[in-house]
């Protein structure tokens, strides 16, 4: 029964409880410490502590206007100088700006600002002291954590009172983190799914001579419809579809005639594919492909260590080109560059897949049981959460 | 859209017969791809490639991505990839009902005031003035607004007075300001009634409420945190469970007293006049985004501003009733 709801203001007040795999890491989660520069939906930078940047001619330079006005946790307002400490060795001051500087040339700054930066004091206790909506109030190291709305916050305070997250099964929760594989009458009718846009990626890494083997047997989209109960998107490519937009024209190859030609004309031995213990997702995955793989004439196991890897890369950002290079890295191969229009960015990634012996799987999406109380749910931008 | 089409027509190397096969893998509607593929069989044909149906095929694919839509050529072992730009949708409301487009901006809306030929904008970081010459805007002056606290994540402000006087009142601060934008910024003072830090309003006999409409008689409609709408006064109280948070009065002739949100599906809302006792009396405009602000311009009239997710824009319309004959 489908029921409409009239449209409500949100309400401030209230506890989120968050059950969670693990911990967040508080100090890059930009719920208690922030970034100079905030990267959106759409892969664009925006102003998040800085409001203005410049850079020189050939990007080693890069100074940072802060918003006026903000105060860290401590009560400390967060000036030049203060920033310029928290940043590191490689920032200083000049007049109202804040400067970082690079020995060589560093066109993706903006990239490295908003991912791997944020501006928070570590204290010998363990104890953070950021800008972010909420402050660390309590944390058992590896089991809970509560943080409460930081009232003095740039952006106003957060709608919640605070956040609880735990690794605990068995308490009341209001969000829960689920494994995609996740039936939905396990979850239960009356609480929402909140699914994201798909974020991680299994792929295998190395088959090398085996590439095409591989590539060919596969069945993406049984994986997708059966272990991801849909919620997966077979993978063409490296970056998800809702990125780019050009999977369709990235080579669809499942072709289990041509995969026994090519395991034949290969004359592999048995073939190890490794996968983590501690995913028991991508162990699924394997155990799939390892069945696809016996049926084109290989002979395949699934064990903890193996010539063929299965691995999960993160999405390490919502900007095409940069997600792409650092995916290149986390790959070992080549990094490209001049990605400067989807054009390139899909000859990049196109060649990327057929000269590196890369094959990709299946992108995942992260997956949240929300109970009904709980609105405006995004992981990514838990102040903007409210409970009635 | 011609160069575009240009480019992809260029992945078909010379003078040659193809076959054409069109995906539309996009939210975009049948008439855009039908034009889409027009686009490209004119450009096609300009560069002397004739279609047949045994031919090599030319596969195009209309798709999207986060950052809007691209159109994607594939002949042979070349892909071209380009931005594709369609025609803007047209926007589609009906209802008895009567919603008149005032302004639109990407930008934030909070409230706007419209007097003659010359127009207010409130944001949550600037107020703008514009005037009309013939049938364009023009900006004349912004101004950025100093408050001494900052606003909250849910932004709401009004404005009040008229062009030559007005007061801006919001959870920040009050300004006062002339129409040449000379403001005075402050804290909230007398006469704001917003909560500090919040998007709620006070008033010592009602509490804290986020709108609320006179209907007459004694009587209000109120919006409240954790509550359904509820009519007050006149020794009754009854609730509105049909009507969301977004309220504003709206006098007609034909027994509507004020406006209200109601039923949404996803990032939609939908309007309607209700009586003063809370029952519909006007079908639902279903509008293509949601409520923002709904904010009396007068008794017989309402500022509705609607945020479009589709196009990220903020729209004003002046709302009436029009009554049957």
């Amino acid at each position: 029964m489908l029921t409409l709801m009239a449209s409500t203001r949100p309400r401030y007040g209230g506890t989120l409880r968050v059950q969670v795999a693990e911990l967040p890491a508080f100090e890059t989660a930009g719920l208690v410490a922030e970034t100079l520069v905030r990267i959106d939906g759409r892969g664009d930078y925006q102003p998040g502590l800085a409001r203005a940047w410049q850079r020189d001619a050939e990007g080693r330079r890069w100074r940072f206007s802060l918003r006026p006005r903000v105060v860290m946790h401590d009560g400390t307002l967060l000036t030049p100088a203060v920033a310029a400490v928290l940043l590191g060795p490689s920032a200083s001051v000049a007049g109202q700006q804040v400067v970082i500087q690079s020995d060589t040339p560093a066109p993706d700054m903006l990239e490295r600002v908003a991912s791997k930066v944020t501006i928070v004091r570590k204290a010998a206790d363990g104890s953070l002291t950021g800008t972010g909506p909420f402050r660390l109030t309590k944390l058992e190291p590896g089991r809970r954590a509560t943080l409460t709305a930081f009232e003095e916050h740039w952006a106003g305070r957060p709608f919640l009172d605070s956040l609880e997250f735990t690794t605990q099964r068995g308490g009341p929760v209001d969000v829960t983190a689920l494994p995609v594989s996740t039936s939905r009458r396990a979850i239960g009718e009356r609480v929402r799914v909140w699914t994201s846009p798909p974020r991680d990626l299994a792929i295998l890494s190395r088959p090398a001579a085996l590439r095409d083997v591989f590539a060919l047997s596969i069945d993406r989209d049984a994986i997708a419809n059966v272990i991801t109960q849909k919620r997966g998107d077979p993978a063409r490519g490296l970056l998800p579809d809702w990125l780019t937009g050009y999977s369709a024209a990235l080579p669809s190859e499942h072709d289990l005639t041509r995969a026994r030609q090519a395991a034949a004309a290969a004359k592999a031995g048995p073939v190890t594919i490794a996968v983590a213990p501690s995913d028991p997702l991508l162990r699924l995955i394997a155990d799939r492909i390892a069945l696809n793989v016996r049926d084109a004439g290989l002979s395949v196991t699934v064990g903890n260590a193996g010539t063929v890897r299965l691995v999960r890369l993160r999405l390490p950002s919502n900007n095409a080109a940069q997600a792409l290079a650092e995916f290149a890295r986390a790959l070992g191969v080549a990094v490209p560059t001049g990605l400067t229009n989807i054009q390139a960015l899909y000859d990049a990634e196109r060649a990327m897949l057929t000269e590196n012996g890369i094959v990709p799987v299946v992108h995942l999406p992260d997956v949240y049981a929300v109970d009904p109380r709980v609105h405006n749910f995004d992981p990514a931008r838990l102040e903007m959460v409210w409970v009635e | 859209m011609s160069e575009a089409a240009k480019q992809l027509a260029a992945v078909v190397p010379g003078r040659q017969r193809i076959s054409l096969t069109v995906e539309n893998r996009t939210t975009l509607d049948a008439g855009a791809a039908a034009e889409f593929r027009r686009a490209v069989e004119v450009e096609l044909s300009a560069a002397g490639v004739e279609l047949a149906r045994d031919a090599q095929p030319l596969r195009l694919i209309l798709s999207e991505n986060v950052r809007g839509t691209i159109a994607i050529a594939q002949f042979g072992s070349k892909t071209i990839v380009v931005p594709w730009n369609p025609a803007p949708a047209r926007a589609h409301s009906r209802a008895r009902l009567t919603m008149s487009p005032l302004w639109v901006q990407s930008e934030p809306v909070l409230d706007i005031l419209l007097e003659g030929d010359s127009l207010l904008v409130l944001g949550p970081a600037h107020v703008a003035s514009y005037k009309k010459h013939g049938e364009v805007w023009q900006n004349e002056r912004s101004a950025v607004l100093n408050f001494p606290a900052p606003l909250p994540r849910d932004p709401r402000g009004r404005l009040t007075g008229g062009m030559d006087a007005f007061r801006i009142l919001t959870a920040a601060g009050s300004c006062t300001g002339t129409r040449n934008l000379a403001l005075t910024c402050g804290p909230q003072g007398e006469g704001n009634a917003w909560v500090t830090g919040r998007n709620t309003q006070r008033d010592a006999a009602l509490g804290e409420y986020y709108n609320l409409a006179d209907l007459g008689e004694g009587r209000l409609a109120v919006s409240a945190p954790g509550a359904p709408v509820r009519i007050t006064g006149a020794n009754t109280a009854i609730a509105v469970p049909s009507a969301g948070t977004e309220l504003a009065p709206l006098r007609s002739a034909c027994g509507t007293s004020w406006l209200a949100t109601g039923a949404t599906s996803g990032d939609t809302d939908s309007l309607a006049g209700m009586n003063a006792a809370g029952a519909p009396t006007t079908d639902a405009v279903t509008l293509d985004g949601t409520v923002q602000a709904l904010w009396p311009a007068g008794d017989d009239a309402v500022h509705a501003i609607v945020f479009h997710p589709a196009t990220q824009s903020y729209e004003t319309f002046r709302v009436t009733i029009t009554c049957p004959e």
